[in-house]
């Protein structure tokens, strides 16, 4: 049997997780591939003109997988560990899922406040006749790939704050980010103009994260801290932890950072939150602040100018 | 005698600096593109051979750099060495000629951005996202519906006195909302002044969001021509607005500031002939992969000259180097 995954959207919460889950449960795993024009196309006829650039892509790798397997898995994530909510667009992708293709969709729905996420990866192995020890173990597995990856993607943070050339962070979620298509080649065009890339999401959460960081006596605590709010959303709770520890880190073993891009997806409710936050601590901490919107109608040659400007402004 | 020129290609207009070693303007000017940026180019060439041939022929061209959104475009037909954005040209020629500037506000055609100056060195900057509400493309649209000239909007907007409320957020319903006030009876310069302080609004909370807009401010590009949008700036700030000279060219003379500086040794300006050639851009849907990219193909009297347009860098590699 053939599971279909979408490469896109709440894909990259989690890559790797579910292809090992299922390939360990020992099915067969077909992604979508890239994202590319086709599939922004076809994404963005099927849905909703009013929903984000995120999701029409998400459609599009959607519409690419129907036919081609017996399963298309398209999770509800409600909560996750910390008890904080996913955006809510995810609660009904697997309900429009159901609408926008005929092949079956295989969904579980993952909400943490209520019960474990074992709990819920069982319910899915029993929609797939597979016992509990089999589920155990495949998750087991694929926790454990999921941490190597981790660890690859820290060590290459750290390679990348020793180099010589201006150190931008890039900061969006980790569907835009890791998407090439959908964030314009960010990261080549930077590359090309003489900066290294940071992705947030490479950013390790800081061993001291627990340690308010007034609190902290070295002088790694330079940096204003967050405004200590309670996030309601599981992604801005991220984002900023992992502004915060680059701060850190960057006292800690004394590198400077050059600038912030943060990427916002259009009509993205998400970012109208979080972006306030954001550009503010930057902004207080003297680090240049640009953001940019993308959709399906971004223009590279826009792109290319406001990136151009904003390097020559970091150079000076 | 030695002399350096910066080329502006925007969407609506083009512009031609000339400068000696001294900054000293020689040469400049604003013509729109009319839909032809190749043939702009080409005029704009042509114009400067006569200026040239009429005033001193001693002038040598050591250096061209190309700014505006066509700067790509222009740059491969003149043969710029240098192409450059049109935000560090601008903050490049405000800092040079007004030192103490600290914000530019600059309104051309299609784009709207803010630059913030400290210390002669531009440190933020913003541009206009996904919309050009209220970028010189929209007054030139509702100038022609209310026919009006567009050089009259200004003071026909400076000469109401009751400027009507435009909602002007989006200019789709701004056009809307300003048929209609026609309708219920408004008089044109009321009209025409109360759009003039929506655009200025609509350009404060976009564009110029979150940024400290500090004097003196410099009000620059197409746009700044208009006195009703520089007098509705003034109002909204509450704050003096300098209009420099050379307002609407300042990013040809940034670019021409910026070429001197380097001052390349050997210029790769194509010359003056380029102006009777035969150029054509053509565009073709590349086939080698999903991402079906538009590929832009230059030729000089059938040569190609450049290509650009590629993700993969497939086609631009077989630029002749």
């Amino acid at each position: 049997m053939k599971i279909g995954i979408p490469k896109a959207l709440i894909y990259w919460k989690r890559p790797y997780f579910w292809e090992s889950f299922f390939e360990n449960l020992g099915f067969d795993v077909l992604l979508s591939p890239k994202t590319n024009k086709e599939i922004v196309e076809m994404g963005v006829k099927a849905s909703d003109p009013e929903t984000c650039f995120s999701v029409k892509v998400f459609f599009g790798h959607l519409l690419w997988l129907e036919g081609k397997c017996d399963f298309i898995f398209v999770p509800r994530l409600k909560t996750n560990k910390e008890k904080l909510e996913y955006c809510p667009k995810f609660f009904g992708l697997p309900d429009l899922a159901k609408i926008a293709v005929k092949t079956k969709i295989l969904t579980e729905t993952f909400d943490e406040i209520k019960e474990n996420r074992l709990k819920a990866l069982e319910r899915l192995g029993k929609k797939l006749n597979k016992n509990k020890r089999e589920i155990q173990r495949a998750t087991e597995i694929s926790e454990k790939r999921e941490k190597e990856r981790e660890e690859e993607i820290n060590k290459n943070f750290f390679e990348k704050i020793n180099s010589n050339k201006p150190k931008i962070v890039l900061i969006s979620h980790p569907y835009n980010l890791q998407d090439e298509y959908v964030n314009l080649r960010l990261e080549e065009k930077l590359k090309e103009l003489g900066a290294e890339a940071i992705f947030i999401d490479e950013v390790p959460i800081s061993a001291n994260r627990f340690t308010p960081l007034d609190k902290l006596s070295n002088g790694a605590s330079q940096h204003k801290s967050a405004p200590s709010i309670n996030f309601h959303w599981e992604f801005g709770k991220e984002i900023m932890e992992k502004i915060d520890s680059l701060f850190l880190t960057s006292g800690e073993k004394n590198f400077r950072l050059s600038g912030a891009i943060e990427i916002s997806a259009f009509a993205c409710g998400c970012d109208s939150v979080l972006k306030e936050f954001v550009e503010k601590k930057f902004k207080e901490n003297k680090i240049p602040f640009l953001y940019l919107i993308i959709d399906e109608h971004t223009g590279e040659a826009g792109f290319q100018t406001r990136l151009e400007a904003f390097l020559d402004t970091l150079g000076s | 005698m030695k002399t350096y020129l910066g080329i502006d290609v925007g969407s609506i207009s083009y512009k031609f600096v000339l400068i000696d070693e001294k900054n000293e303007v020689l040469f400049w000017l604003y013509k729109r593109t009319e839909g032809n940026p190749i043939g702009a180019i080409q005029q704009g060439l042509r114009e400067l051979r006569k200026f040239i041939k009429n005033h001193n022929t001693e002038i040598k061209i050591d250096g061209v750099a190309s700014t505006g959104s066509a700067r790509y475009l222009a740059g491969v037909v003149s043969g710029a060495d240098l192409i450059k954005n049109e935000i560090t040209t601008h903050a490049r020629a405000v800092s040079s000629f007004i030192p103490d500037a600290k914000t530019v506000i600059e309104i051309g055609g299609q784009d709207s951005k803010i630059i913030i100056l400290e210390n002669k060195v531009a440190v933020d900057f913003a541009m206009n996202l996904i919309c050009s509400a209220g970028t010189g493309a929209f007054l030139d649209a509702q100038a022609y519906r209310l026919g009006v000239p567009v050089e009259k909007f200004g003071e026909l907007a400076l000469s109401s006195k009751t400027p009507t409320v435009i909602g002007s957020r989006c200019s789709v319903f701004a056009e809307s909302d300003m048929i209609h006030k026609q309708q219920i009876g408004h008089k044109i310069e009321d009209i025409v002044a109360g759009l003039c302080q929506g655009l200025a609004r609509n350009y404060l909370s976009g564009v110029g969001k979150g940024k400290r807009i500090k004097p003196p401010i410099i009000f620059l590009g197409g746009v700044s021509e208009n006195l009703g949008m520089r007098r509705a700036f003034e109002k909204a700030l509450d704050q003096k607005i300098v209009v420099p000279f050379y307002n609407t060219v300042m990013g040809a003379l940034g670019a021409a500031l910026l070429i001197k500086e380097i001052s390349p040794a050997q210029t790769k300006f194509r010359g003056f002939e380029v102006s009777e050639k035969d150029i054509r851009c053509a565009s073709f849907q590349c086939r080698g992969c999903p991402n079906q990219c538009e590929v832009i193909e230059a030729r000089i009297d059938g040569k190609i000259i450049a290509r650009w347009g590629d993700r993969c860098a497939k086609w631009s590699n077989l630029n002749p180097a």
